[in-house]
């Protein structure tokens, strides 16, 4: 597995597709235009400082919009390029490629996530009014929130990369997947008028990063979501080695 | 001889529609094996069988007598189809990939491969803005990253211009001929399978129709003059008198002189200076082409 992604790592930094996401994620976080969780801003914009504002910028929706744009691309290149074939014709175990992809891409991914972060950060602390800070704790959880949620989401791009073989789709597929089941858990939320746990990935991505979310509820939304990626992953496998290529 | 590979009754089947259908083939060590069929003719079905790249419905096939292929993949080279290639890499970070791919510490081999394949010049290029003739070569020269000992390649001379065909067949021969590369060859320029092969499968609907090396399609595709129309017994004494010894006598008193084509013409003066006036005199056998022509049934379909 070593070789597939030392392989698939090169290509991923001699591409312009990791140097254009990483750009478009620093923009977004560094201005406030994109910061989307209002959790902090609208109760208690005054203690934004650097910290918070690094766990605020990429919350929810906007984080898996970038994990899921470049996951899908990075994807999808070995089959609209057809080098899946060559690599599979030099001896690469179907296991050992999707293995190795969803460690590469993970890896890439988190990258371009955390150079979003950092750019939240700064921006933090040069222009944050700051009472907050630093708490071992909260960043722990922080990240391991982040970790478990770009691996799910990584494990399912590879999931629907493997099973449709096209950009658009795969593409398609992930940008849209969390905000349809947010959709559609407000709907369930709304008709049976009752305080639904609400498990789709932007909500549960916004409860794992999000300041003071209870133990409980993080903990739920962690396990869900790391399970989800196991069980991706290991449809990603049985896909992969089914389809003839 | 080593047996490179071994098919035994390998059969691909998509839903009713049998692709491939109970092939069996022996390739040993040095072939070059020419593979020749319609299109939809199932040879591409079967190169990815044995590439790794698609699963057989039944039957099985071994490298170097050993069935799990992952094993013994690394010691081929496929290019199937079309070349595959990541169009914003350049083509020595393309080939660089595949030697990261297969572990090869030392870049070296990148440079002695785009020599061979003519791309040397190129290696700097995006494979984007190459030509279909250099993608193709680019292909092939990806194929023979890691040194295989067998190259699977799927029409490989689609697209080239006709000074690249001659240096990707020069390649070729050098590769099998200097280095013992067995190859496995689909073409439909069959001209270009005739000048390398060492032996051909007929490949139709899936089923391998006919197998025969290079010998005998030779001697099925021998040029000769052929004399019809009179006693066979008159044309052999005037083709003994001419010192032609090689014939034969067909069904029907049609007689085959195996003979320099070019003295057509005086054998038939030779035999119009005895009265004997042949209803039919000329050139007579096949090319690869019409021999395939022919096991095809005649039909026009491309190959």
């Amino acid at each position: 597995m070593h070789n597939v992604i030392s392989a698939q790592l090169y290509k991923c930094f001699k591409t312009k597709v990791f140097y254009i996401m990483l750009i478009i994620a620093v923009i977004c976080t560094a201005t406030d235009v994109v910061i989307v969780s209002t959790t902090l801003q609208s109760k208690e914009t005054e203690v934004i400082n650097g910290f918070l504002s690094m766990y605020d910028a990429l919350s929810g929706g906007l984080f898996l919009i970038f994990v899921g744009i470049y996951a899908a691309i990075a994807y999808s290149s070995d089959y609209s390029s057809k080098s899946i074939r060559q690599i599979i014709g030099k001896g690469t175990k179907r296991t050992v490629y999707t293995l190795g992809m969803l460690v590469t891409v993970t890896a890439v991914s988190l990258i371009i996530v955390a150079a979003a972060y950092a750019s939240g950060f700064i921006k933090g602390t040069i222009f944050g009014s700051g009472v907050g800070s630093f708490n071992a704790a909260m960043m722990i959880k922080f990240v391991i929130a982040v970790l478990v949620f770009t691996f799910m989401y990584v494990a399912y791009t590879g999931l629907i990369a493997n099973l449709t073989r096209k950009t658009t789709y795969t593409l398609l597929f992930t940008i849209f997947t969390p905000p349809l089941l947010q959709m559609v858990m407000i709907i369930i939320k709304a008709v049976s008028k009752q305080d639904v746990l609400m498990l789709d990935p932007i909500s549960m991505m916004d409860k794992a990063v999000t300041v003071g979310t209870p133990n409980g509820e993080y903990l739920t939304a962690v396990i869900i979501y790391f399970c989800a990626g196991i069980i991706f992953t290991y449809m990603s496998i049985i896909v992969a080695k089914k389809k003839d290529l | 001889m080593e047996l490179v590979l071994q098919a035994e009754s390998l059969t691909k089947r998509y839903d009713r529609n049998i692709v491939v259908d109970s092939v069996s083939m022996r390739i040993e060590q040095g072939d070059i094996y020419g593979l020749i069929g319609r299109n939809g003719a199932g040879k591409t079905t079967f190169m990815k069988m044995i590439g790794g790249l698609a699963t057989p419905t039944s039957g099985s096939y071994a490298f170097y007598g050993e069935k799990d292929n992952y094993k013994t993949l690394s010691r081929i080279g496929c290019f199937i189809e079309s070349p595959a290639l990541y169009p914003d890499l350049t083509v020595a970070e393309n080939m660089l990939f595949y030697n990261k791919l297969l572990g090869i510490t030392d870049p070296k081999n990148i440079d002695e491969i785009l020599e061979h394949v003519g791309l040397i010049d190129e290696k700097k290029k995006k494979t984007k803005k190459l030509s279909l003739g250099m993608k193709q070569r680019l292909g092939i020269g990806i194929a023979l990253v890691g040194c295989p000992d067998m190259l699977i390649l799927d029409e490989p001379i689609n697209g080239l211009d006709p000074t690249g065909i001659v240096e990707i067949r020069n390649l070729l021969l050098t590769l099998n001929r200097e280095k013992g590369v067995t190859l496995l060859i689909s073409s439909h320029i069959l001209g270009e399978l005739e000048r390398m092969a060492t032996r051909f499968g007929i490949i139709d609907r899936g089923v391998l129709v006919d197998e025969l090396s290079n010998k005998e399609l030779q001697e099925k595709t021998r040029r000769a003059v052929g004399i019809e129309g009179l006693d066979p017994r008159q044309v052999t004494v005037t083709l003994e008198e001419m010192k032609i010894k090689d014939y034969k006598v067909l069904d029907g008193g049609r007689v085959v002189a195996y003979c320099d084509t070019g003295i057509a013409g005086k054998i038939n003066r030779a035999l119009a200076e005895k009265g004997l006036y042949a209803s039919g005199i000329g050139v007579v056998g096949q090319d690869l082409e019409s021999y395939f022509i022919e096991k095809m049934g005649g039909g026009s379909q491309n190959a």
